[in-house]
Parts: structure tokens; C-alpha cells; sequence
């Protein structure tokens, strides 16, 4: 599918965009499927999905085709019981002067999992390139999570990092919002959501 | 071949040895390649015990049945029917530097090796081909009942201990190249300290390969008891020749209650040798262990120190800095597995590449469930100094406890143009400027050196930066 218009649409399963050039395009992932998306020159994308379903294994492969294409991909993930989420991204720079903005949050809870692998590739053709990727986890009870961030860069004039990190909640924090009379379910939820909420406000401004 | 048959073959190498002028004599070379009769020459050779002999047979099967990896770098250029696995140049280890044949004298004194025996750094223990030849160790050090020598003289001298760890901390079966190695080791460092012993200073061992087409199968043991401490530095530089060669070696440590080890090595192999390295400690309650590692040489380099953590309070560092200049990959990184509870690691890599050198960074952290309390960090940092050069990063988190602090960054980038134009504004040429910011890069490692590696370190890379501009 070709989008020639600024547009916002939704995508529910597997398919293939191509954002033409100086498009701005916004995308919003829906459930489980195979997300293809070629962005041209000086067009923008903006991915932006909230999984909370028990199952959802996604796979996103963003081309920045054309010289000076921007995206970002904003996904947050909630998991309960036995949910299980499973989502590669690729971030492709093929031409001069792109750009990148990976985000993933993730909750995991009770017997949930999540695994994440994200690659940033920046080709010998795409110099004054720069590439984010960050995955921050957050695992409550017995809640697991892989974490695979790759880079391959082949390009010198380039900036490219990501930073992941797993963690489970705070004590003190905890302990602060319990000390002002917040029961420990209440609490957790707070923190679940303070952690989520560039996530959410993203999502909301669409 | 009978036993008497075999002699009268060796006997007769060695006088056609004999017969070349200018050449170091070896009394002992495998024939090329590798067959079950090769291993148990070597065995033969060195007069071990069957239970050695066993071991290296049921591994020389494993290395058949074992696939050469498909991830990391190119090994299909790897001939091991043309590589010979055992050369011994002098009979027996000298006790005395005085005894150490002349010519391996003069290649040492080329590798600088009687100024580094100083006063701190007593223990040079040298290695030339394939055994040690000279080792020298101060009384103190037989006082305190620290053992260091050669792997060879350990096994026969210290049998027992030998077979109790030899292989638990890196099986044979663990991949294809520890395999190998198992089947054909020889020489390499065993390193025994006993309960409460702090060893003040580093206990050095020099290596190299010397002659074409000779692999090298080290096997380094350590075994630091309740509540010791020692500091292993090892490095090795080498000659430029033509075919590739192959070097393989298993460095095995064992860290008891309350010990520490750190284990430095810098590396810097001929650029057509493959350097295929397994290397891994087993820590127990409240020890730590700490790898530095320093990668400059090889054509190809795949090397992941790695710790298991075994006891509660467990920890493991690894620092290591890796540079690749034209035609080099180097596949390093480390891996943390966190097999108790309050566990905590450390991996801290810095990569530089050059011209059309390939860096990548592979690793692996990993909790399993109930590990609670565990905290790991991973930084990866990557410097890229041509639009040739490529850097990779593999990075990987297993998590499956969620009371743990997981970190890891990573980060690919160029020289700022920023700071060498306020280093060129200061009157510093491009190139100076340029080797000024390299070496700040990988000053957090250059630091946890002994100084005089510091020095060869940073040396080193002003030499591969020569020429990087204009």
C-alpha cells in the first residue's frame, strides 16, 4: 500500500506500506502480524502501538529508504498471567541523514514474558545517520523478559546507541506511598502507570 | 607405530633438526594434522598419566562430532589437516635463565622480557612454542605454598589436583575449539593458591608463537582458595609470517569463598593467526573475579570471558577493549550467569575501528528464576575511525527473576569533530589530536592495567593510529 497523503491510519495485520516522500504519516500497530514500512525521503512515521492482550508476536521492519526519512516506534506492553510478547524491530538506515526513535516499555506480571529484540542496521550508504533504541522492563512477581538490543553500523559519521534496562519496582518507593496510606495493590498500580505514561501520552496526542 | 619405532622416528627429526644452522631445534614436531595417533603421541611424548591420555582421546571424538560454529567471524579458511599440534624446542623446562638455549634467549631479549622481571613482577614464567622453557619463581612465593608453573610440570608434579578440577569449569564438550584444545593442550599456566594467601604482586607469563603453521593449545588452570588473592597477567606478541595459524586456548578458574583473581591479557597476535579463546570462572560465595582483556592483534579473534556466579554475593567483572585495523574482526565481549541469589556483574567493552576492521560485541547476561537481588551492567562504547570500518553489537539479557537490576547500553559514533577542533585550536596536529582522543576512549581500561602494559597498550595503538589521517 502507497500513502501519498499526511495521513494516520491503523493496521491490524500483516502488511506493507510505502510512505511517499514528505508524507507524515502516523501508524498505529494493532495485535499480532508482520508490519513492513519503506519510508521515503524527508517523510516522517510515527509508530505508535499499546499491547495488552495474552498473546501478540509482532514482527516491524521500518526502511528509511529515502535521504533525510525520520521514524519513531512508541510500544508500550502490558502482560497478566501466562501472557507471552514477542516483537522484532528492525530499524534499517539506507540513505543520508536519517533518523530513528525506538521506545519499548514493558510490564510484565504474574507468569508473563516478554522478549524484545531490536537491530538497528545503518548500511555504508546512510552517513549522518542517527539511531535510538531503548527498552526499559519492568517484571512485578514471577514476570520474565529477554532483552536483545543489536547494532550493526557500517557507516562512520553515524551516532547510534540503545539502552535497555530490567528492573523490578523500587522499594523505597513503595514504602513511600505506603507510608501515606496507600495500599500495596493501589501502589503497585501507580507505579505500573507513572511507568508507562510516555506511553500513554504519546497515544493520546494521536 | 610400536613405542621403539616412534623414538628411533623422533631421533631422527631431531638430528635433521640438529643439521639446520640458525634454527631453533625442535625435538619433538607433530607431523601435520590431526588423527587419533597424533593425540596419543603427544600423550606419549610427555609421559602422562592414562587418565590424561583418556581424556585427550575421548575429546579429539568430540572435536570430530562438534560443528564449527556459523555465528562470529569467517572460519572456513581454517585448515586443520595443515596445522601441526605439538613442537617442543627445548627437553625440559629450565629452572635457570642461564640454561635456556641461547637463541630462545635472544627472542626474549627482543620481547623485553629481563626488564620486566622487576622487583614487583617476579614470577616471569616465558613460554616459547609450545612449552615453557624458562620460569622463575622467588622463595617467598614457595613459602606462602603458591604453586606457578607450567601446565606441563603441574600435571606431573601435582596430579591430584590436576585431575580434580581439570575440565569441570570448561568441558570438552562445551565447543568445538575446547575440544580441540582438551585433545592437544600443552603448556599454559596452572596457578594453585592456598587459603588466606595474598599474592602482593602480578605473576607474568609471556608467550609466543615463533614458527609457520604452529598452532598453540594452552591450557591455564588457576584455583584461588577460601579467602586468597592473585593477579594473572599474560600477554603475548608474535611475528608476522604467511599462512594463518590457529590459537586456541582454555584458561580455566576456579574462585573459592571469599578469594579474588583478576586475569589480565593483552593480546596482540600476528594479523593472520585466528585467536579462538574459551575462558571462564567459576565464582563461588562472596568471591570476585576480574578479566581484563585487551585485544590489538589476530586476523580473527572470538573470545567471551565469561563468569558464573556461583555462591550468594558472587562477582564478576570483565573489561575489555578490542581495536581492529584493516582486514581484522574482533568478535569479543563477555557473559554473565548468575547461578545465586545477590549475585552482581560488571561487562565494560571498548572497541575501536579502523580502515576496514570489523569490531563486534557479543554477550550474554542471564538470571534464572529465584536469583533474587541480582544486579548487572552492561556498557558497550564503539568507535569508528573510517567510513570502511563496521561495528556490531550483540548483546543479550535472559531475565527470568524479576527482583534484579538489569542495565545496558551501547554506543556506535566518530571522533567528535568538536574536540579536535578545540584540540587543533590548542596547536596539536590532526593526528595528534586524533591519537589524544583515542587514547581517553580507552582510558577507563588503559587504568586497571599494570603500568607497563598501560604503556605497550597505548604505544600500540599510536602505532595502528599512524597514518589514520589525511
Amino acid at each position: 500500500m502507497k500513502i501519498t497523503k499526511d495521513t494516520s491510519l491503523e493496521l491490524q495485520k500483516s502488511s506493507k506500506l510505502e510512505i511517499a516522500a514528505g508524507k507524515q504519516v502516523t501508524v498505529v500497530l494493532k495485535g499480532s502480524g508482520n508490519f513492513q514500512i519503506s519510508v521515503g525521503r524527508r517523510a516522517q512515521v510515527q509508530i505508535l502501538e499499546m499491547v495488552k492482550d495474552p498473546t501478540c508476536q509482532q514482527s516491524v521492519s521500518i526502511a528509511l529508504a529515502g535521504a533525510g526519512a525520520h521514524a519513531t516506534l512508541t510500544a508500550g506492553f502490558l502482560g497478566h498471567e501466562q501472557a507471552r510478547h514477542e516483537l522484532d524491530v528492525i530499524m534499517h538506515h539506507q540513505a543520508r541523514a536519517t533518523t530513528g526513535d525506538i521506545l519499548i516499555k514493558g510490564v510484565y506480571a504474574d507468569q508473563s514474558t516478554g522478549i524484545f529484540r531490536g537491530l538497528i542496521k545503518i548500511d555504508r550508504t546512510a552517513q549522518q545517520s542517527n539511531s535510538y533504541f531503548a527498552d526499559n522492563i519492568l517484571l512485578l512477581d514471577e514476570g520474565k523478559a529477554t532483552s536483545e538490543p543489536t547494532l550493526e553500523i557500517e557507516a562512520d559519521d553515524v551516532k547510534a546507541s540503545h539502552g535497555s534496562t530490567t528492573s523490578s519496582i523500587d522499594a523505597d518507593q513503595l514504602f513511600y506511598l505506603r507510608s501515606r496510606g496507600i495500599d500495596l495493590p493501589t501502589a503497585r498500580d501507580m507505579i505500573t502507570t507513572g511507568f508507562l505514561q510516555p506511553i500513554f501520552n504519546r497515544l493520546q496526542a494521536v | 607405530m610400536s613405542d621403539a619405532a616412534t623414538l628411533k622416528k623422533f631421533a631422527n627429526e631431531e638430528k635433521l633438526a640438529r643439521e639446520k644452522p640458525d634454527r631453533v631445534h625442535y625435538l619433538h614436531a607433530a607431523k601435520p594434522g590431526l588423527d587419533p595417533r597424533t593425540v596419543e603421541e603427544i600423550s606419549y611424548m610427555k609421559k602422562e598419566p592414562q587418565w590424561m591420555r583418556d581424556i585427550r582421546l575421548r575429546a579429539y571424538q568430540t572435536f570430530r562430532q562438534k560443528h564449527t560454529p556459523t555465528w562470529g567471524g569467517d572460519l572456513s579458511e581454517i585448515d586443520y589437516d595443515r596445522l601441526r599440534y605439538y613442537m617442543r624446542p627445548t627437553d625440559k623446562v629450565a629452572s635457570d635463565w642461564k640454561d635456556v638455549p641461547s637463541e630462545i634467549r635472544q627472542t626474549y631479549d627482543r620481547l623485553g622480557i629481563p626488564q620486566a622481571e622487576q622487583k614487583y613482577l617476579t614470577g616471569v614464567m616465558a613460554q616459547y612454542e609450545s612449552e615453557a622453557v624458562y620460569h622463575s619463581l622467588q622463595d617467598k612465593m614457595e613459602k606462602l605454598g603458591v604453586i606457578f608453573t607450567d601446565m606441563d610440570t603441574g600435571l606431573r608434579k601435582y596430579p591430584e589436583i590436576v585431575k580434580k578440577y581439570f575440565g569441570t569449569v570448561v568441558p570438552a564438550g562445551d565447543n568445538k575449539f575446547a575440544a580441540l584444545n582438551t585433545s592437544v593442550w600443552s603448556g599454559g599456566s596452572f596457578l594453585y593458591v592456598p587459603e588466606g594467601v595474598h599474592v602482593t604482586f602480578p605473576l607474568q607469563a609471556y608467550f609466543r608463537i615463533n614458527a609457520q603453521n604452529v598452532g598453540q593449545f594452552e591450557r591455564t588452570l588457576i584455583i584461588a582458595e577460601p579467602g586468597s588473592f592473585v593477579h594473572y597477567v599474560e600477554g603475548c606478541t608474535a611475528p608476522q609470517y604467511v599462512s594463518s595459524s590457529l590459537h586456541s586456548a582454555v584458561v580455566e578458574i576456579i574462585v573459592q569463598k571469599g578469594a579474588r583473581v583478576r586475569y589480565t591479557t593483552v593480546q596482540n597476535w600476528a594479523k593472520n593467526v585466528y585467536n579462538l579463546v574459551t575462558k571462564r570462572t567459576f565464582v563461588h560465595e562472596e568471591g570476585t573475579m576480574e578479566w581484563v582483556d585487551g585485544n590489538l592483534g589476530s586476523k580473527l579473534t572470538m573470545k567471551y570471558p565469561s563468569v558464573f556466579l556461583l555462591g550468594r554475593k558472587a562477582r564478576g567483572d570483565v573489561l575489555s577493549v578490542a581495536f581492529a585495523g584493516d582486514g581484522q574482526h574482533q568478535d569479543a565481549g563477555g557473559k554473565a550467569i548468575h547461578g545465586a541469589p545477590e549475585t552482581s556483574s560488571t561487562i565494560i567493552s571498548k572497541s575501536i575501528s579502523k580502515g576496514t576492521g570489523r569490531t563486534s560485541y557479543r554477550g550474554m547476561v542471564k538470571v534464572p528464576k529465584g536469583m533474587k537481588g541480582c544486579k548487572s551492567n552492561v556498557v558497550c562504547d564503539a568507535l569508528l575511525l573510517d567510513p570502511k570500518s563496521r561495528s556490531d553489537t550483540y548483546p543479550t539479557m535472559d531475565i527470568k527473576e524479576s527482583d534484579v537490576h538489569i542495565g545496558h547500553e551501547a554506543s556506535v559514533g566518530k571522533v567528535g569533530e568538536e574536540q579536535l577542533f578545540y584540540l587543533m585550536s590548542r596547536g596539536l596536529s590532526e593526528q595528534e589530536a586524533m591519537s589524544m582522543v583515542v587514547s581517553g576512549f580507552i582510558e577507563p581500561i588503559a587504568k586497571e592495567l599494570p603500568i607497563e602494559y598501560a604503556t605497550e597498550l597505548n604505544r600500540l595503538i599510536e602505532l595502528e593510529m599512524e597514518g589514520s589521517v589525511g
